[in-house]
């Protein structure tokens, strides 16, 4: 922030994270650290050449630690030259590919290098892969020899097929002399071929020279001062890119590289592996290091660990504030954008004091000549800000694919400004901040329309990441049978919870527009990887093919009675998440089963129904409605009796489920105990009647039926969502005429307007004179406030823009406050549902709680979202005399369903100490009738 | 107990004589080798019934049983298994459409936890239920629905495991009976708790063989250890004979 011309305004980061470099070379430059800079005129040789120089120097080091083998550089140096000559003997001198068929230790390394020293290309393949995709591989390449131990001697003949000649390292002839091979290489020689798997899902092999492999190793030594008192992990499969850089950053610097296997050793035992070995330089995927962070213990485990590097796959800011927690504070974060293509061409490094503004981290700055530019669909230069396919300039980029002229063509192209560089189109899409910070938001080929509206998944996983309780998330596009296009979100829940895909989507729904909301989430219990260790999305995509199928029949439970029909076949069933319209035989329901579900929902609803109602439509959409016909008489009542026994004073709740009926209240009201009875007085419209035009005509209402149930107080009153707000308006009018009111229970609504109780004062007082409606007031009352909330929004920005912006309001205010009022539409299958939502909203918008000298209990869920985000009452606090706050677990339906007992042992307590207050007071239930007026 | 049958005798298997009922037996995971070719058989609508269930096992449950009935029944029918078509009763009971059909046939199907169960007659309509005794299934208001007080005390007074081999019994005779009468657990509207008269209804149809019942007649089997089965029909079936269906027909 201190950094002029890198504001809060235009920069992704608050702690310019250039300048961190001087942090490495601080932690780095410590008397026992021998970290050589790496100058640039030694990446015009071979591989071999350097890692000869190194062994030669350290010749005693340890330079490979694997789980069956330790090399030190000598012995290591030694085998690959033995190696080397048994390639010769075998194959003579010509340049060819070679592939490895050996586990991720020591021997591979030799091997590695062995194929080097002799000018040829190797092909390193993972013994754990399927041997389809590496019998491909190395059809592909067209490699004539396999190189492979006596363990993978079995698959390797298989492999070879007769084809292919086979060499056994495990019985390699020990006469051959261990002395270095004098070929000459030069830099520009090929080096490996890596397979990437293209969006086609035909895998594509890079190949790379001997100086770009160089390059890329030069800027990660210098950048990371990685010298030869370092231990480097190497997770990802020898098959990858990732896998080179750990390899030679350690080789070539005389460090220690340290293979683990995380397939096969599992995760679980990474943490503790990792501090046994004293890793200083840790790699890994985002998705790896997210387990990782997972399974820690404590902090200050990992006293050496100076370097975390992550690449690849979107890291969020979730990710960086558990590193910032868990890890000691010289242990920085290094984010880089990097392709087996070109190496890492854009890093960050990243301390404690680095800020980071988006949800996303970018991948930050350049690298020494590797320029980026951002290039629209038209090839055109975008500006800053602005999302473009990432487009690299550079001498250093791998010469092409194997094989693949057309394609490499389409890929490579040489620079049209002339020069010996050339440009690379990365297929990947970023954005650049004004200082020059380079935003990575995905692959192209990720890149969706929904319904017409461009979607960043990463921005999707990003939101998912801050919901409570996930530990991954991803998110993956699926396409119907209509060939009709949605995301689906997959979960991994956070250790020991167990968040519903609907609680999920409801809270989701208030965090990103609609079209972004996952129209699926799937809860798995673990999320596939690639053999780098990256989240396999094509494995994924083939998953949500088949969910998005299903996902265009998923509707999300709207009531209370839909959601407690859900949460009962969940029970039954073992399955989630269940949508309104899914069936219950479909889920794996059957007879025996069905007759208990409907024992459970009689048991829940009071309302028994016969079982052939699941012989027409066995949907929870079907039977909440046939629950809510057959309970149709009941409706026109708007007072009931729950529970009309009990000597406590009679608790009156205003349920507010228009749509559900309140079936919730049977259960809420027998966990609240047998002495307390227990009303409901229904909302309004839930009898098929017109709705009033205000909370105030509600409350009147209501009140009035109360009054003829029962005139004389004292009163315990309550109100879930919408009956929250007339309860409270209730209580208010019956202060207003002198009647005794205990305790006003709020369920899950949060006040509004309270800051607004001027404004609306002012409004009806010139209401009043000009003889405006109560509507009319209050859609200007409406229209003030929210030009209001908008001003103090600019008014953070600075004067010019809040001048225009008033101006320009000011003319719409003006023009709008005399158009009728049109209701926003929402998407439902159900008109009904859809008026009724619009008009209950509009008056909850509307309402203004005055003043209540009284005592206010508020019941909010865990997931509920206030207007004022600090204050734990949601406004009550200002309007009310006193305000006693309970959370509650579960999202606003399945606090009621679900946690419901929660809610009652709270209520349970908070009637017990209302009731204890005018016990002696309380005139009996004389008036008492069942049934109601 | 069931006969096994080779593909062999399959094939040479003779036909349903009026008086009998066959019953045929299939394990669905012993069969995975032929589930394509069973799908293969399926109508449309069958095949999209299939692809609306969740779970994958659920779906080949229901391809495999569908695919082996039209087998059973085009062998019986002397039609191809293809071309047979299902119509279904008012509570879903399926039945071969008359076009497809050149003597009547009747049949009734159930399965449970990967087994399945086919019965067929030439007579009359019947019923046949398969349950797996499932120790951790709490029936206690299903039973008090179902059973006149008195027998509902006799029945929780058994030992544990008596208990549920009981239950799942009366259970399976009930839904059997239901079957055979095309209304499958409509039944249960009428049961117990939820009227009087049917409580007599259920509780007379399944275990007292008198009245109006007279005529019912309900066989008990167990065609492999922990499951139970039953056979309703309204005439004496001179023979009930019971297969088990070769893994690889031909």
């Amino acid at each position: 922030m201190s950094d002029p011309g890198q504001g809060d305004d235009n920069g992704i980061l608050a702690h310019p994270a250039q300048n961190l470099q001087h942090a490495v070379e601080n932690c780095a430059a410590e008397p026992s650290n021998p970290f050589i800079p790496f100058a640039k005129a030694e990446i015009e040789q071979s591989i071999p050449e350097r890692f000869q120089q190194v062994a030669g120097k350290y010749p005693e080091r340890t330079a490979v630690r694997g789980r069956k083998h330790t090399l030190t550089y000598d012995a290591l140096n030694r085998f690959a030259n033995q190696i080397a000559r048994a390639i010769l003997a075998l194959r003579g001198e010509r340049q060819e590919v070679i592939g490895l068929l050996l586990e991720k230790d020591a021997p591979m390394m030799a091997a590695l290098l062995g194929v080097l020293k002799v000018g040829n290309i190797y092909l390193a393949l993972d013994p754990a892969q399927p041997a389809a995709r590496a019998s491909k591989m190395l059809e592909d390449a067209q490699a004539e020899l396999l190189v492979t131990d006596e363990e993978n001697l079995s698959t390797g003949r298989d492999l070879a097929r007769g084809k292919r000649r086979v060499l056994n390292l495990s019985k390699l002839d020990p006469s051959l002399s261990e002395k270095n091979i004098a070929i000459s290489i030069s830099a520009d020689t090929l080096a490996y071929i890596i397979y990437t798997s293209g969006s086609t899902g035909e895998p594509k092999g890079v190949v790379q020279s001997h100086r770009n492999v160089l390059h890329n190793i030069r800027m990660h030594t210098n950048t990371l001062h990685i010298s030869a008192e370092d231990r480097l992990s190497l997770l990802a499969s020898c098959s990858t890119g990732q896998a080179v850089t750990d390899i030679y950053c350690a080789l070539l610097n005389g460090a220690i590289l340290c293979p683990f296997d995380i397939k096969e050793e599992g995760l679980a035992r990474l943490t503790d592996w990792l501090r046994e070995e004293e890793i200083t330089i840790y790699h890994s995927s985002a998705s790896v290091f997210r387990h990782f962070l997972d399974a820690m213990h404590a902090r200050g485990e990992y006293p050496k660990l100076r370097v975390i590097k992550l690449g690849s796959e979107q890291v969020f800011t979730r990710d960086i504030e558990l590193y910032k927690k868990r890890f000691p504070d010289n242990c920085i974060l290094v984010n880089a954008l990097s392709s087996s293509e070109a190496g890492a061409f854009r890093k960050i490094l990243i301390d404690k004091r680095t800020a980071i503004h988006s949800k996303v981290v970018p991948v930050g700055f350049p690298v020494e000549d590797m320029e980026v530019t951002l290039l629209d669909e038209g090839g055109q230069p975008v500006g800053l800000n602005t999302t473009g396919e990432i487009v690299l300039k550079s001498r250093y980029l791998a010469p092409g694919y194997w094989r693949k002229p057309e394609l490499s063509k389409v890929v490579f192209s040489s620079d049209p400004m002339g020069g010996d560089a050339r440009l690379f189109r990365t297929g990947d899409i970023g954005r650049m901040a004004p200082d020059g910070c380079l935003e990575y938001l995905g692959r192209k080929d990720d890149q969706v329309k929904i319904r017409g509206f461009r979607v960043e998944l990463a921005e999707v996983e990003a939101a998912i990441l801050g919901l409570v309780g996930i530990k991954q998330a991803a998110v993956v596009v699926g396409e119907d049978r209509r060939g009709e296009k949605s995301l689906v979100g997959y979960i991994l829940p956070a250790e020991g919870s167990r968040p519903s895909a609907a609680m999920l989507r409801s809270s989701l729904t208030e965090k990103l527009p609609e079209y972004m909301v996952p129209s699926e989430l799937i809860v798995l219990a673990t999320l596939p990887l690639t053999p780098s260790g990256k989240l396999d999305r094509n494995a994924l995509s083939t998953l949500a093919q088949r969910q998005s199928e299903r996902a265009a029949n998923y509707t999300m439970p709207l009531s209370p009675l839909e959601w407690q029909i859900v949460h009962i076949w969940e029970e039954l069933l073992g399955v989630r998440p269940i949508g309104v319209h899914d069936d219950f035989f479909e889920l794996g329901g059957h007879s025996l089963l069905a007759v208990r579900m409907m024992d459970r929902v009689a048991e829940s609803c009071g309302t028994r129904l016969p079982l052939s109602t699941l012989m027409t439509k066995a949907t929870v959409m079907h039977l909440s409605e046939s629950v809510m016909s057959a309970n149709h008489d009941k409706f026109q009542s708007p007072l009931v009796a729950v529970q009309a026994d009990g000597s406590a004073v009679p608790f009156f709740f205003l349920h507010g489920d228009w749509r559900g009926g309140g079936f919730y209240c049977r259960n809420l009201a027998r966990q609240l105990g047998s002495d307390q009875p227990f009303y409901t007085l229904a909302p309004h419209g839930l009898d098929g009647q017109e709705i009033p035009r205000s909370i105030e005509a509600m409350a009147a209402e209501r009140l009035s039926t109360l009054l003829t149930f029962q005139p004389k107080g004292p009163y315990l009153l309550g109100g879930y969502c919408n009956g929250g707000f007339v309860a409270f308006e209730m209580a208010q009018q019956m202060q207003a005429r002198g009647l005794e009111v205990n305790v006003v229970v709020i369920i899950d609504a949060g006040a509004r307007n309270v800051e607004f109780r001027w404004l609306s004062g002012v409004i009806s007082a010139i209401g009043v004179a000009l003889r405006l409606g109560r509507d009319r007031q209050m859609r200007w009352f409406k229209r003030s406030r929210d030009f209001l909330i908008n001003l103090r929004e600019v008014s953070k920005a600075g004067v010019d823009a809040q001048v225009l912006y008033v101006r320009r309001k000011m003319a719409k205010v003006a023009e709008m406050a005399t158009r009728p009022f049109v209701p926003k539409q929402e998407v439902s299958v159900d008109p009904g549902y859809n008026a009724k939502h619009c008009a209950y909203h509009d008056l909850i918008d509307g309402y203004v709680p005055g003043r209540y000298e009284g005592r206010v209990v508020f019941f909010r869920s865990e997931e509920m979202q206030s207007r004022a985000p600090l204050d734990p009452t949601a406004g009550w606090g200002r309007v009310a005399r006193d305000v006693e706050v309970y959370w509650l677990p579960g999202g606003h339906h399945s606090c009621l369903t679900e946690y419901v007992g929660t809610l009652a042992e709270h209520l349970r307590r908070c009637l017990r100490a209302a009731n204890g207050d005018s016990r002696a007071a309380y005139p009996g239930k004389e008036s008492a009738n069942e049934g109601g007026s | 107990m069931a006969t096994n049958v080779t593909s062999k005798q399959f094939a040479m298997l003779k036909g349903l004589e009026r008086g009998e009922i066959h019953i045929w037996h299939a394990r669905l995971e012993q069969l995975n080798g032929t589930a394509q070719g069973m799908v293969l058989t399926l109508s449309p609508d069958e095949r999209d019934r299939a692809n609306s269930f969740r779970f994958e096992l659920d779906r080949d449950r229901y391809a495999m049983s569908r695919g082996i009935l039209r087998r059973l029944l085009g062998k019986y029918l002397d039609v191809s298994p293809g071309s047979l078509q299902f119509r279904y009763g008012l509570y879903g009971k399926p039945y071969v459409a008359e076009e497809s059909l050149p003597q009547p046939i009747y049949f009734s199907v159930s399965h449970s936890c990967g087994l399945v169960l086919f019965g067929f007659s030439r007579d009359q309509e019947i019923g046949i239920d398969l349950e797996r005794i499932r120790m951790d299934f709490d029936f206690e208001n299903i039973a008090k629905a179902l059973l006149p007080p008195g027998e509902f005390a006799k029945l929780f007074s058994l030992a544990h495991a008596a208990r549920f081999a009981e239950f799942f019994r009366l259970w399976t005779r009930m839904e059997a009976w239901a079957k055979a009468r095309g209304i499958g657990m409509s039944l249960l509207d009428g049961a117990g708790t939820y009227s009087q008269r049917g409580e007599d209804l259920v509780w007379r149809s399944v275990c007292i063989p008198s009245g109006e019942f007279s005529s019912w007649k309900i066989e008990e089997f167990s065609p492999e250890p922990h499951y139970v089965a039953s056979v309703a029909s309204t005439f004496s079936a001179s023979s009930l004979k019971h297969w088990k269906y070769p893994h690889s027909p031909q």
